[in-house]
């Protein structure tokens, strides 16, 4: 702590004599030596996108994520360490220069399984010194990089494959060409706006050979279409110069997204896996003259699944008959795609494989519960585990010491684990509370009870933690109401003057007064119930894909002032903000004051403020209608009307706000790119950047007792910033005085044991709050 | 031959009236001995095929499997689940295939599990069968006790299978009850997969009479040491007639 006081006051001294009147503090001056903890938790990790590794050293291996960077493995996978933590953290893309593979690493950033809940890159990236120091190249609006190929001899000839935004037209995409090492960059085929390029390969034996499948698609917050005429395979002979369709044997009509492959060990063979219209047709498809003739092998379910999550082939270094696609759980053949079998147990959901180049029974796995290695050819599996890529979408605390976390995940059910513990947080102290996708997890204000659910609200669970009891009590329809819509990401809130009170939310508020045992509407639909946007049982394009994933036009944020519990915000996925200040008997539709944002803009989160209660705050977020800037406005009147409080100081939209309880200027904001804090209420926002990488925070909380920041973020896990107190005293008063002696609480002498975890060497051990006074 | 209900217990009863055994026992008496007490030699070199009407409970889910197989290699196995069928393990003499649970279409296996599959045609109905012109080698591996009941232990070891193109001998232990001479439990190492070195047992009780076969209407499955599922029969036929085209693999690809 008197490190952090000292450094504090260095930044007050020297910026009070540079600024006359207002004394504005940004940045690392302003943090001094705050400093961010992971705590994880990595046993269940997160999604991986891409796999890469190193030419000659079978030591070295990359891995990109889907929200948690890049990390590198110099121990043949066994551990990994995270080396991009100064950028957009979704990646689509991991390359090696393959002259200078030690040095020259290239970053595409932009997950590339499409998803709803995707985040979003912004660009290139370049590091000459082994990942230490990265420089953009470009494709700062390509949002998704989807493939890096080097020229083998002349590394300065690189392409790029932009997949590009997966939200909105857009210009950047397709395929990319530099010749000066990625300085400046051709766009050598484009189709049009919402067109991407899925994939560009180049022939390993010949470098002026490449391929290029190029994927009709667009995600809108209710609806995914995949597929379209301009969806097609191309072929280059001239590096790039000019592009030809190969599809003779692929059927007629329109396609989807189409994986494609070259075996390494022999040119002449490709495999090709293609969503088509006539549903007999999609599968797998193999070439053996480079491209001229197609024909159809293999129809398995494995291989057709979902074409825009699982689409990647990787054929054996050195087998061109040994052939793995992604897919629910991975399937390998060995006789050339004429048969598969499915890989060795693994969280499902495959994305990538990498085989070792000399040793193919060495072979490594990314899913959505993370990297996976094996030693015998993909039948037996062992996941990774230290890689901290947790996805949360909701966290939440409670008041026992060292204080809980709760939390669900993407695709990995729903957890709580001690924000401390001896010898670290490890995996042995996370405890599942819920399967499937998990979302928000809600522990009872005095009981040892929490909540958890699964997508779309299909089971909500009470949970008895002292007997390990379960209660299915989600709210189900009733007559006179019109079927329940709920948001994949249901929303839940408790009250905090009613401890037995759970609300949740379909298009309506739904209350219970007894823990869900039974429950009352206390709302007429506060959705727009637009019907245009409830069509999901078509949605998905050539492959209907009816998961529950785009249900709209439900309740997405409910909020019970911590002062009045008759006074109940709502915000809706369509756009809508609705308050009863009687207890849900009325509602006041507050939507059309809200200035400078766009109707319909997703309503992510209303924070009930503790310092009025009129006063909350909206975050809005319009991402997935193309709109990436934030929104977030300040009420003090019940919603009759909105100030805006950001800033062009935050860069990417903006899903959650968390008020200070003391100081009302001193608010946390939790953007696709990090967190941001402001100490005058809004004026100016400074990213916070020690040990907080750009990872997409999708929640926050302020614990009462300990003043401890808990982010639950989309890729890097639990990050807590330890005792946020001293910001709280960064007044202009302070700032102007010469020397502010700040106010410390007495410090606390931890009895807690120090014998340590049980965590192997290659464990991630998350770390412990400091117990320095 | 004794006509037995409860095999168990009759073994139980015969363990305690009885320590007394062959000290001159090979595996050729033990297996005429077992042919003889089930059916004859004769009478199951004749059988065409077998029809097996069993079920299971997973979970609180009761399971419907007829198993059928047919002495030129043609089997299937259809599991009944909710109202579902879903045929596994079919072969129409060409293609071994199942129906994917999830798309409810048919699947060709890989190609090396068909391979592996072909070596277990002249199984039917029991691999001891003129095991020697089979190319087997059985022999008497020791004795041992299963369940409480005292078991000759026969080895045997069949074509062998192929693993990721790899040759890996192919070896059962048959328990033989000493009393009655029909296996109560066979153990077989797990050769591929992620469980690769596990042994598999199966158990083997309630032989009861069909048409003048012994068959045991009581099954367990599952790993030695560990948990058994059990599977009970509630009917076997024999020589069934069966519709040929439900073998015959109906994909395209």
């Amino acid at each position: 702590m008197k490190r952090i006081l000292t450094l504090l006051m260095c930044g007050v001294v020297s910026m009070a004599s540079a600024q006359q009147n207002e004394i504005v503090l940004k940045g690392k001056q302003l943090y001094g030596d705050m400093r961010a903890r992971h705590i994880g938790p990595a046993l269940m990790s997160g999604r991986v996108i891409d796999l890469e590794g190193h030419p000659t050293n079978d030591r070295i291996l990359y891995v990109g994520s889907a929200g948690g960077g890049v990390w590198k493995s110099a121990n043949g996978g066994a551990s990994f360490q995270p080396i991009f933590d100064d950028h957009a953290q979704s990646i689509g893309k991991v390359k090696l220069d393959p002259k200078d593979p030690d040095n020259t690493i290239w970053v595409g950033t932009g997950e590339i399984w499409t998803r709803n809940s995707v985040s979003v890159g912004d660009g290139l990236y370049k590091s000459s010194d082994g990942g230490v120091n990265w420089e953009k190249k470009g494709f700062e609006n390509s949002e998704r990089i989807a493939s890096i190929e080097i020229h083998p001899e002349n590394t300065n000839t690189m392409y790029v494959g932009v997949l590009g935004a997966l939200w909105n037209d857009n210009e950047e995409r397709g395929v990319f060409k530099s010749e000066d090492g990625g300085e400046t960059w051709d766009n050598i085929l484009y189709i049009d706006g919402t067109t991407g390029c899925s994939d560009v390969i180049m022939d390993p034996n010949n470098p002026d050979i490449l391929y290029a499948s190029m994927w009709e698609f667009r995600r809108t917050g209710w609806s995914f279409n995949s597929g379209g005429n301009n969806s097609a395979l191309y072929k280059s002979t001239d590096a790039g110069k000019t592009w030809n369709k190969i599809h003779n044997g692929f059927p007629e009509g329109k396609l989807g997204r189409i994986a494609i492959a070259v075996a390494p060990s022999n040119s002449n063979i490709l495999y090709s896996v293609l969503e088509t219209e006539d549903e007999k047709k999609r599968g797998l498809y193999k070439s053996l003259d480079a491209g001229q003739n197609w024909e159809l092998l293999n129809s398995d379910f494995g291989l057709v699944v979902r074409p825009f999550y699982f689409s990647r082939i990787v054929v054996d270094p050195q087998n061109p008959d040994v052939v793995a696609k992604g897919g629910l759980f991975g399937s390998i053949s060995r006789d050339g795609g004429k048969t598969f079998r499915n890989l060795g147990f693994m969280h499902a959901d495959i994305h990538d494989f990498y085989f070792d180049k000399k040793n193919s029974d060495r072979m490594y796995v990314g899913t959505d519960g993370g990297a996976y290695r094996s030693l015998d050819g993909g039948t037996s599996m062992e996941r990774v585990a230290n890689l901290p890529i947790s996805q949360f979408y909701q966290i939440s605390l409670d008041n026992e010491e060292p204080y809980n976390v709760y939390g669900g995940l993407q695709d990995n059910g729903s957890w709580y684990g001690p924000s401390s513990s001896p010898g670290g947080v490890e995996a042995r102290d996370w405890n599942v509370v819920g399967v499937g996708d998990g979302f928000r997890v809600l522990r009872h204000p005095t009981k040892k009870i929490l909540y958890s659910e699964m997508q779309g609200a299909a089971n909500v669970w009470r949970y008895d933690m002292e007997r390990l009891s379960t209660k299915t009590v989600q709210p189900l329809q009733v007559k006179g109401y019109d079927k329940l819509r709920f948001n994949w990401n249901a929303p839940m809130a408790i009250s905090e003057k009613q401890p037995d009170r759970f609300y949740m939310g379909s298009q309506y508020l739904h209350r219970s007064e007894d823990m869900g045992a039974t429950w009352e509407i206390i709302s007429p639909d506060l959705t727009t119930n637009d019907k245009s946007k409830q069509n999901q049982s078509e949605s998905g394009g050539l492959s209907v894909d009816n998961s529950g994933a785009e249900n709209h036009c439900t309740i997405f944020t409910i909020a019970e002032s911590p002062l009045n519990e008759d006074v109940i915000w709502v915000g809706t996925d369509d756009g809508n903000i609705q308050v009863t200040k009687d207890g849900g008997k009325s509602w006041s539709n507050v939507t059309t004051n809200l200035t400078g944002v766009p109707a319909n803009t997703w309503v992510y989160h209303i924070e009930a403020s503790v310092h009025g209660e009129g006063t909350a705050y909206a975050v809005l977020e319009g991402h997935t209608s193309g709109d990436k800037n934030p929104y977030t406005l300040k009420t003090t009147d019940y919603g009759q009307t909105w100030k805006s409080i950001v800033t062009d100081d935050i860069y990417g939209f903006a899903r959650n706000i968390q008020e200070d309880y003391e100081n009302e200027d001193l608010l946390f904001l939790g953007t696709e790119f990090g967190l941001y804090i402001t100490i005058d209420g809004g004026k100016n926002w400074s990213r916070f950047e020690n040990n907080m990488p750009p990872v997409a925070v999708h929640f926050i909380d302020l614990h009462k007792k300990t003043n401890d920041l808990v982010l639950g973020t989309h890729g890097r896990g639990v990050i807590i910033i330890d005792d946020i107190s001293p910001l709280r005293q960064l007044t202009q008063e302070a700032l102007a005085a010469d020397v502010h002696f700040f106010e410390t609480a007495p410090a606390i002498i931890s009895e807690q044991s120090t014998f340590g975890g049980t965590a192997s060497e290659m464990e991630f051990v998350g770390g412990n709050k400091s117990n320095d006074a | 031959m004794m006509k037995k209900k409860n095999l168990l217990f009759a073994i139980l009863f015969a363990l305690m009236s009885t320590a007394a055994y062959g000290q001159d026992i090979t595996v050729d008496k033990i297996l005429d001995n077992y042919f003889e007490n089930t059916g004859g030699r004769e009478n199951f070199k004749a059988l065409k095929g077998l029809r097996m009407n069993a079920k299971m409970n997973q979970g609180g889910m009761e399971i419907a499997i007829e198993i059928l197989n047919l002495s030129d290699g043609r089997q299937y196995q259809k599991i009944s689940l909710q109202g579902n069928d879903f045929m596994q393990g079919v072969y129409d003499g060409e293609s071994h295939w199942s129906v994917n649970f999830q798309s409810l279409t048919p699947e060709k296996s890989d190609a090396e599990a068909t391979e592996n599959f072909k070596t277990t045609l002249n199984d039917f109905p029991d691999p001891f069968l003129d095991y020697k012109k089979k190319g087997y080698t059985v022999e008497l591996a020791g004795e041992e006790t299963i369940d409480g009941a005292e078991t000759y232990k026969v080895k045997i070891t069949m074509e062998p299978t192929k693993v990721d193109g790899k040759e890996v001998e192919t070896v059962s232990f048959y328990y033989f009850d000493k009393e009655a001479f029909v296996p109560i439990a066979v153990d077989t190492e797990v050769q591929a997969g992620p469980q690769a070195g596990v042994i598999q047992r199966i158990t083997q009780s309630d032989y009861q009479e069909v048409n003048g076969f012994f068959f045991p209407f009581s099954l367990g499955q599952g790993v030695k040491g560990g948990a058994m599922q059990a599977i009970t029969i509630e009917s076997i036929e024999i020589n069934p007639t069966v519709d040929a085209s439900v073998f015959v693999f109906p994909g395209g690809k």
